[in-house]
């Protein structure tokens, strides 16, 4: 294994697991507004609506990533030319994969906002939209962006599958590499430069989301 | 000017009816500073809450200057909601804003130019006492101060009416005086109607003109603040009233209340030992300022002695000084 081999994955690892995210939140982030707004206590509460997004939702949540992996290959091969063998043919399952579960985590953020601030600005005459813009998604900021750094390691163990679909990045570089050396991989340093790099991104992005909430948290006293 | 009529309210459950308020028949007119008073649970808050329709009423009417808020649409409800503002006993202000866009925020909403709206929530904020903390956030302000920020957001789009849901409730009196005065100033200075719903007796004696006491659902008396507050007729009156006040500790007994209001001048009691040769007991005795006037009242004693009862009578009868007889057992 040479050094631009790790260099490559790692940077599979990260467009893999920044432009899921970023795609999981795309349809991600609405479905969880949608959620919260229509449900009983929510803004604008309605009952079929929240009721089929819920049941979408939680068909795509408890099906195995694996499977939606295998579901998502001819739609993957119609839009992107090859159904697996290259890193962002990943892209497209795993947003289906993490959507779900970024429209759940959403919708928590979202209910942390307390009912009364969302009733003053109703007795301010505003409307559903503009509770949602000035009100919802700026008062719930701190939990969404801590919302943000969960998901992403999530989905960075998820592209542990990149291995099934030859999508390469770190996991599977770790993967394939050393079954074939059976034996005494756990003595070759490239192993653990590899497990190394995986830490050290979880880290990044989890503290690094904390970080980020925390500063722009206004809640605690600035004296 | 807040029309109510025939309101009634109830809540909804899978399992349960729960009746928040009934026949409900008030009217509010402009420039009132109106106090809607009751123990919890009474309904008050739902009252106040059906003004602005936060709460859809199940029955009645809710008319604001003739228009029936259950009746028009939405667009035009929002536009109503803009002149009838309202603050909260958690003052509800965004904690990721900082003051200044707090008090935007109505701005915002009603789609003032951002100029436009900056110069007038930095002068609402001066009103209001805080013109040196537009940049900090809500955690950083004391209750009273956070208050007055919500005044300063609720005047933001200049409304005819501010309903306060038990706005000082969450104040210490010093504050909670404080923040009167603000409402007072308010009401005089931009003829401000205000509805007050408390559970502080303190609180609507301080501001309020007329009062309406709500009581399991209903309203049992309404009216001007000194007829109501200084003779109570109904029962539920008379217990928020004097709740904890008048405690004589003793049972079966006859007493005298005399009430008076700052138009005597002379020592009554004083007067009535001198002059009727009778020694009294006094059980209570109080005074308060309502509507810039004193108004007080005694309770003693009866005489024991037919003779001295009728001598006090007479006395108190020549004078013009206000008295009933009550039970012990009526006293609260």
């Amino acid at each position: 294994m040479t050094f631009i081999d790790i260099l490559v994955a790692t940077g599979e690892t990260l467009l893999m697991t920044i432009l899921s995210t970023i795609l999981a939140y795309l349809f991600g982030l609405p479905c969880g507004i949608v959620l919260n707004t229509t449900s009983k206590n929510g803004v604008k509460p309605c009952k079929w609506l929240n009721n089929l997004v819920g049941v979408v939702v939680n068909i795509l949540r408890s099906i195995p990533c694996l499977i939606i992996i295998v579901l998502c290959m001819p739609w993957t091969r119609a839009w992107l030319g090859i159904g697996s063998g290259a890193w962002y043919t990943i892209l497209i399952p795993m947003t289906v994969c993490a959507f779900g579960f970024v429209a759940r985590m959403v919708e928590q953020s979202l209910m942390e906002v307390p009912a009364g601030v969302i009733e003053a600005a109703k007795a301010l005459g505003a409307t559903d939209f503009q509770i949602i813009k000035k009100v919802l998604l700026p008062e719930a900021r701190v939990s969404l962006i801590s919302g943000v750094a969960v998901v992403a390691v999530s989905i960075l163990g998820y592209t542990s599958f990149a291995y099934n679909i030859g999508a390469g990045g770190l996991i599977s570089t770790v993967y394939t590499y050393f079954t074939r050396h059976t034996g005494d991989y756990m003595k070759s340093w490239e192993f653990w430069v590899l497990i190394a790099i995986i830490v050290a991104i979880v880290q990044l992005i989890q503290e690094g989301g904390l970080l980020l909430a925390k500063k722009l948290d206004k809640r605690k006293s600035l004296k | 000017m807040i029309e109510i009529k025939k309101l009634g309210k109830t809540f909804d459950d899978a399992t349960s009816k729960t009746v928040a308020l009934k026949n409900i028949n008030l009217t509010i007119e402009d420039g009132d500073i109106y106090g809607i008073i009751g123990l919890s649970g009474a309904g008050k808050s739902t009252l106040v809450r059906c003004i602005n329709l936060l709460e859809k009423p199940t029955t009645g009417e809710i008319l604001i200057d003739g228009e029936d808020l259950c009746k028009v649409s939405k667009d035009r409800l929002r536009e109503i909601r803009k002149k009838v503002a309202m603050i909260f006993q958690s003052f509800n202000l965004l904690q990721q804003r900082s003051v200044l866009k707090n008090v935007e925020l109505a701005g915002e909403i009603n789609n003032i130019p951002p100029e436009e709206r900056k110069e007038k929530a930095i002068k609402l904020l001066k009103t209001v006492g805080l013109g040196e903390k537009l940049d900090s956030y809500p955690a950083q302000l004391s209750g009273g101060q956070q208050q007055r920020v919500a005044i300063a957001r609720a005047l933001m789009n200049d409304p005819k009416v501010l309903l306060c849901d038990e706005a000082t409730s969450a104040l210490d009196p010093e504050t909670t005086r404080s923040i009167l005065e603000l409402l007072k100033k308010l009401n005089k200075s931009l003829n401000l109607t205000i509805v007050i719903i408390s559970h502080q007796m303190s609180v609507i004696e301080e501001v309020c003109n007329k009062v309406a006491i709500i009581d399991k659902s209903q309203i049992v008396e309404n009216g001007n603040l000194q007829d109501v507050f200084l003779k109570p007729q109904s029962e539920a009156a008379k217990k928020i009233i004097y709740s904890g006040r008048v405690s004589t500790g003793v049972k079966g007994e006859k007493f005298v209340k005399l009430m008076f209001d700052g138009e005597i001048q002379q020592p009554i009691i004083t007067n009535i030992i001198q002059e009727c040769n009778i020694l009294l007991s006094i059980y209570y005795a109080e005074s308060k300022v309502i509507a810039g006037k004193t108004y007080g009242q005694i309770i003693f004693r009866l005489p024991y002695y037919e003779e001295d009862i009728d001598k006090l009578k007479s006395y108190l009868a020549k004078n013009g000084v206000a008295c009933e007889e009550v039970d012990s057992d009526d006293l609260y």
